[in-house]
């Protein structure tokens, strides 16, 4: 819900968003719907953000899909192995519209799926 | 105060001043545990388990009008969504968030770490009852939140085991 206003203050108002539990939530979610973005934390119970990010970039129906991970635990040896994961963006909190922005910015000026 | 315990103390102050002001604009300062004012209001809590590199509990505790007050802030204009459930997510978000950046503080650069998942709850004051460790901290100035975690012993290794 937090990520949700962020994404919301940064000018996403418009969007639709679809909310999951947890990872296998959001895996069902997104082979249901096409999505943008996705935007999932590391720490998630059933399935966490790391496994659903394999899942998602080992599906080619999904893997153009840029997916964010905002993490507490994260770290710079941590962030470089999500990207090699093919994380667009790793998002260490506190999350903040400002962090948020800069990393979705680039996605919404056209970077976006297809160049993970 | 002995000098892992002073590290430990500068990493937890820093960790929510952050959190608070990034998160909601809310200026969050430590308060003296003797004389700040006990909550007797109904409180919110949430707890953390930390799994490694050491193991303690950590849990937050803040009145139900600290926390109603922040979330009306955050989600303006969505009122109709400010729940019980809502405040409760709202809680579990801090106390992950504030413990990875204690964390973070703490461990050296590259040192990984791992969290549980968060547990919620709503209490009355008058039950709250502390660990082996806590921090008091005032917020805008009124309101009193307190952080207190287990396992003290293990709490002191992070300010001598893994210091940089």
């Amino acid at each position: 819900m937090f990520i949700k206003r962020c994404l919301e203050i940064v000018g996403l108002g418009d969007a639709e968003f679809i909310e999951a539990n947890n990872g296998k939530e959001a895996l069902e979610a997104l082979k249901a719907a096409p999505c943008f973005l996705l935007v999932s934390d590391l720490n998630m119970p059933v399935m966490d953000g790391e496994t659903l990010l394999k899942w998602v970039k080992g599906n080619p129906r999904l893997n153009a899909v840029p997916v964010i991970i905002v993490t507490s635990a994260g770290n710079p040896a941590r962030e470089v192995q999500l990207k090699a994961l093919g994380a667009r963006a790793v998002i260490n909190k506190p999350i903040s519209p400002p962090l948020l922005l800069q990393a979705v910015e680039p996605i919404l000026d056209g970077e976006g799926a297809g160049h993970d | 105060m002995t000098e892992p315990m002073g590290k430990l103390n500068a990493a937890m102050h820093l960790a929510v001043s952050d959190t608070f002001a990034s998160m909601a604009f809310m200026d969050v300062v430590p308060a003296d545990k003797a004389t700040a004012p006990r909550p007797e209001e109904n409180l919110f809590w949430a707890s953390l388990l930390i799994h490694d590199p050491i193991q303690s509990e950590i849990r937050l505790y803040m009145p139900e009008e600290l926390i109603t007050g922040m979330a009306e802030t955050i989600y303006s204009g969505l009122a109709d969504e400010l729940g019980e459930g809502a405040k409760k997510d709202l809680i579990a978000e801090l106390v992950n968030t504030l413990v990875g950046r204690f964390l973070g503080e703490i461990l050296p650069p590259n040192r990984s770490f791992q969290l549980g998942l968060p547990e919620t709850g709503l209490m009355k004051g008058a039950e709250l009852a502390l660990f082996d460790q806590s921090w008091h901290f005032v917020a805008d100035g009124r309101s009193t939140l307190i952080l207190t975690a287990t396992e003290l012993n293990q709490l002191q290794r992070l300010g001598t085991d893994f210091v940089i």
